[in-house]
């Protein structure tokens, strides 16, 4: 008789479904300001026009690729792990968080021109602005800004799963954590890539 | 050593809760901003729906139910007044005896004539026999006005069909004290008992918050595509879920297949 | 195993653990059952803190104008009563409690599919209850438990920390409900087929799902309102030309169907007992499991029902009206079905029975309020008074509170190893019944006098119900009390009780009372329905 955890750890199944769930979840975090964006846009079509062509689309692009790289890489040392080859897993890991933390600092500079420029909520660009901008960049920031977090938090979670890895607690029999993990990183990205068109390149 | 720092840690994390206060002033965007136990300008002139040019303090010596309305509004402010004269037509206290009830409008371009229009209308929409002086429709310059939505606190905006403003309606005491607010734009005749018995007494008291509804003028449409973006997002939520758990019920059968 | 199960003193997974201190095996245990008490003793902790709110604020309207408390304070409390019963009680009670305890020995298995993510969830939902406490000693929230936008971005007190403590409740909510969804469809015995599932884990099956897909939206929108004080990010802000009734949309896509993640479970608990106190194969299995799906389903489109004066087109507001009626029809199918089952039923009275009675009867007058609500042009001149509040005390306490309150008589034999005093408890439930009624009859009349709601005072012409209804107070106050006493000193000093004390069918009294560690000795194999009660079966 096996103690009650040890069967779910073996469950692999079970354990993607309550990872899927839990996406699932996270995609509805992220649905709400998406339809308010929905919502603001119908009320204020031309300052969100405005507004939009403003943001970089040049970085925003660039950071797409860079996630989409980072899932490629992630994508790849489950495959390592599967295939046994620990070294090349962490280092295709390593890569990932890399690629993460290049997305976070172009996300950095980026934010950073909009506050230069005064167009955060409650900067002077945007004082008293009741015809739509305003809300553009709020839902800008907030969006994009609980993205970051995510990004940040799926760092954590590589690196905890990196280390599990190093430990051999990960291994090419028992993957599905790093699994999930990847799983939770392609989320980030596909929130993303949903993400950048909603807010850059619609117009 | 993380592990040493967690309570300092999580003590600053909630810290952050207890110290943030509101950073947005909202002062002069439409909405209330509660000035309870203030009194309002006394002098301020109006002129009332008959021509006379009267000031606030004059008018007082009841306690009073102060509302806010611009005469061309074709929306929310209608919906107010119609049903604070319906409440009144309920109420047990008698308008005129007991309390009275000012009506000012904050469009300095609105007119006595059409004061006096309104005024008609929603006397007789009442439905019980009231005073002339009972309730009075107030018109004024910008100086009165300004004057006094501020010390009551009320916000307002002008757009290019109209304002943006809140429902809601103020109490006064006999002496011009501010005694509190009643939110929205329905109102029950007991809600208004009371407040009037507060002003009576002279006791000043909270509020009850609620959903504040605005009147906004820039949609003349309401809010259909709103309810229409939202009823798509809630069925597609669910035709979604639906898919999820019949492709789930494929994960189901325990014992079968996968490996233990 | 009976005979040992006679005695039953400190055994089964109440047994302490070798190796292991007192505390560290409760507040570290990954035992489904463990977390499921530990559930019960914080959240009936909780729910006696919002009773004696409730009692204070009821004590206020003992004579006109300020009695005991100001009128801010009267505001701090019903916000604290709202936030306390709402998040804190209701809504985790019949799932964290007792579907933690009972769902996976229900369906045969050892524990949950995660079972530290369930001892998480636990700490998640102390976390968000002790932040809602601390609310209390910095300067309560005065907005209500709504959190309505905007007065929840600009009132000084601590709306942020109270809007946060919410949020934290939510992310425990979400996981339980995840747990719960993965364990039935992984974890069942073999044999046990998804219509061999007792009604009890199918009613929280459908409000796993509910967790899922709405808390998310209530978490967004939360974060929202902390952004926007914060920050000051404009959506819901007037000045910035946002619009505060999306935040009512937001959170009523959420708190409607939170009113079902409220009754539901309660509902599945009713399910439970009637078959067993009938002696008689439930009637309509399969309606009633469709029904807690249908009821899931509906309730995710009925928020708009709750604004009908706050602007809506009038087509928007009959089509919500015609939703709010459907909702209606799944749960009269359950009252029809529970009726039905005891129609010709050899009916056993026993307790836990006479607390299902007194469900059916008060969720009925609920339901039935609740259709005199929904009706538009009622609702116009009713919306905002007393009616309201008897209504859906009616609804959450008489249905979702007795549901439980049945659910505990009918289970802590199970959970215990212990019976109570059947006598105390049944005096307990008369009185609990009259005071109730007492309590919350005279606010529809009230309600239909015009009333308003959350006041801290009233017209003279209201004096007689007010003081009715303070007299059910404490009537209320007083069975509560006694009941919980009852089962406390039962749970201490009670008589053993035996493994099957109502001659149940379903898994969870096949096994001992208290249930060993892990359930079972050997996974069982199903070969039959939860509720077939023919002989040899």
């Amino acid at each position: 008789m096996s103690k009650p955890h040890d069967i779910s750890h073996r469950d692999y199944t079970g354990a993607k479904l309550g990872m899927w769930l839990f996406l699932f979840t996270e995609f509805f975090l992220f649905f709400g300001p998406v339809l308010l964006y929905a919502v603001f846009r119908f009320r204020y079509p031309h300052a969100f026009i405005d507004a939009s062509l403003k943001l970089d689309a040049g970085v925003g692009a660039l950071n797409t690729v860079i996630l989409l790289t980072s899932s490629l890489c992630m994508a790849l040392a489950i495959t390592a792990m599967q295939r046994g080859r620990k070294g090349l897993t962490l280092f295709l890991l390593a890569l990932t968080v890399t690629l993460g933390s290049f997305f976070l600092v172009n996300k950095y500079f980026e934010w950073g021109a909009k506050f230069a420029h005064g167009l955060y909520p409650g900067g002077e660009a945007l004082a008293g602005n009741a015809d739509g901008t305003a809300i553009f960049y709020g839902l800008y920031f907030f969006t994009t800004g609980l993205h970051g977090l995510h990004v940040l938090a799926g760092m954590a979670i590589i690196i905890g799963a990196a280390l599990m890895v190093h430990e051999g607690r990960i291994n090419s029999t028992d993957f599905v954590k790093l699994e999930n993990t990847g799983l939770y990183w392609h989320l980030v990205d596909v929130v993303w890539i949903f993400l950048f068109p909603v807010f850059y390149l619609v117009r | 050593m993380i592990r040493r720092h967690l309570p300092g840690l999580v003590c600053l994390f909630f810290s952050i809760f207890l110290l943030a206060q509101p950073l947005c002033a909202l002062e002069t965007a439409p909405g209330v901003t509660e000035r309870t136990g203030e009194r309002v300008p006394l002098d301020a002139l109006f002129t009332d729906e008959t021509g006379k040019s009267v000031a606030l303090g004059a008018l007082l010596g009841k306690p009073a139910i102060l509302s806010f309305a611009y005469f061309s509004c074709e929306d929310q402010c209608n919906t107010v007044l119609s049903n604070l004269a319906s409440s009144l037509g309920r109420m047990s206290s008698a308008p005129g005896d007991d309390f009275l009830v000012l009506t000012v409008s904050f469009d300095d371009e609105d007119t006595r004539g059409e004061a006096a229009y309104k005024k008609k209308n929603y006397m007789s929409a009442a439905g019980r026999p009231m005073d002339e002086g009972a309730w009075k429709f107030l018109t004024g310059d910008k100086t009165s006005i300004e004057a006094l939505t501020g010390a009551i606190g009320f916000g307002f905006r002008k757009t290019e069909k109209g304002y943006d403003h809140p429902a809601a309606l103020a109490v006064l005491s006999a002496d011009g004290r501010i005694i509190r607010y009643v939110y929205g734009s329905s109102y029950l005749p007991a809600d208004l008992e009371m407040a009037l018995m507060e002003a009576r007494e002279g006791r000043i008291t909270a509020s009850i918050k609620k959903a504040a509804r605005f009147c906004f003028s820039s949609e003349p449409g309401g809010r259909a595509y709103l309810v229409s973006v939202l009823r798509v997002a809630g069925l597609s939520t669910l035709v979604v879920v639906a898919g999820l758990f019949i492709y789930l019920k494929g994960f189901g059968r325990p014992g079968k297949k996968d490996k233990r | 195993m009976a005979a040992d199960n006679t005695r039953g003193i400190r055994e089964g997974y109440l047994a302490s653990e070798p190796g292991k201190g007192f505390i560290a095996s409760w507040l570290l245990t990954t035992d489904h059952k463990r977390i499921g008490i530990l559930y019960l003793f914080s959240i009936l902790s909780f729910f006696l803190v919002g009773v004696v709110f409730g009692l204070l604020m009821r004590l206020e309207l003992i004579s006109r104008g300020p009695t005991i408390m100001e009128a801010h304070t009267y505001n701090a409390f019903f916000t604290l009563h709202g936030v306390i019963m709402l998040f804190l009680f209701i809504i985790p009670v019949v799932p964290s409690i007792f579907g933690n305890f009972l769902l996976p020995i229900m369906i045969g298995a050892r524990d949950v599919a995660f079972p530290r993510l369930n001892l998480l969830s636990w700490y998640f939902y102390m976390a968000g209850a002790l932040l809602a406490l601390t609310t209390l000693i910095i300067g309560p929230a005065d907005t209500g438990w709504t959190f309505y936008a905007p007065y929840s971005l600009r009132t000084g007190s601590s709306v942020s920390l109270a809007v946060f403590s919410v949020f934290v409740l939510g992310i425990s909510s979400i996981l339980t409900g995840l747990n719960f969804v993965v364990t039935v469809h992984r974890l069942r015995a073999p044999g046990m087929t998804w219509f061999r599932l007792p009604l009890f884990v199918w009613s929280l099956y459908a409000t796993a799902w509910i967790q899922i897909i709405a808390t998310p939206i209530l978490g967004v929108n939360l974060l929202l309102v902390m952004a926007e004080r914060f920050f000051g990010i404009g959506v819901f802000d007037p000045a910035k030309g946002g619009d505060p009734i999306l935040y009512q949309h937001l959170f009523w896509i959420y708190s409607h169907p939170a009113v079902y993640i409220m009754v539901l479970p309660a509902m599945g608990a009713v399910s439970e007992i009637v078959p067993v106190f009938a002696r008689r194969v439930i009637f309509g299995y399969k309606a009633i499991a469709y029904s807690s799906i249908g009821i899931a389903a509906v309730g995710s489109l009925v928020w708009g029902h709750h604004m009908f004066v706050s602007g809506f087109s009038y087509t928007a507001a009959v089509y919500f009206s015609l939703f709010t009626f459907f909702v209606a029809i799944p749960s009269a199918i359950k009252v029809y079905n529970w009726v039905g089952t005891l129609y010709k039923g050899s009916i056993v009275m026993d307790t836990p029975f006479y607390f299902v009675l007194a469900f059916i009867f008060l969720f009925s007058i609920g339901g039935l309020s609740g259709l005199i609500l929904g009706a538009l042009s009622v609702n116009v001149h009713l919306h905002d008074t007393y009616f309201v509040v008897a209504h859906f005390h009616y609804i959450k306490f008489g249905g979702a509170g007795f549901g439980m309150l049945a659910a505990l008589h009918y289970w802590f034999p199970k959970i215990s190893g212990r019976m109570y005093n059947k006598r105390v408890a049944n005096f307990a439930l008369v009185f609990l019944f009259i005071g109730f009624n007492t309590l919350y009859f005279p606010m529809f009349i009230l309600g239909y006098e015009g009333m308003p709601r959350r006041y801290f005072d009233y017209l003279p012409q209201y004096v007689l119900w007010q003081h009715v209804s303070i007299v059910g107070s404490w009537i209320l106050g007083a069975s509560i009390f006694t009941m919980i006493g009852n089962l406390l000193v039962a749970a201490f000093r009670g008589a053993a009780a035996p493994m099957n004390p109502w001659g149940a069918r379903t898994l969870e009294w096949q096994v001992s009372s208290p249930p060993p560690k892990e359930n079972f000795e050997t996974i069982p194999e199903v070969t039959r329905g939860p509720y077939d009660f023919r002989e040899g079966a």
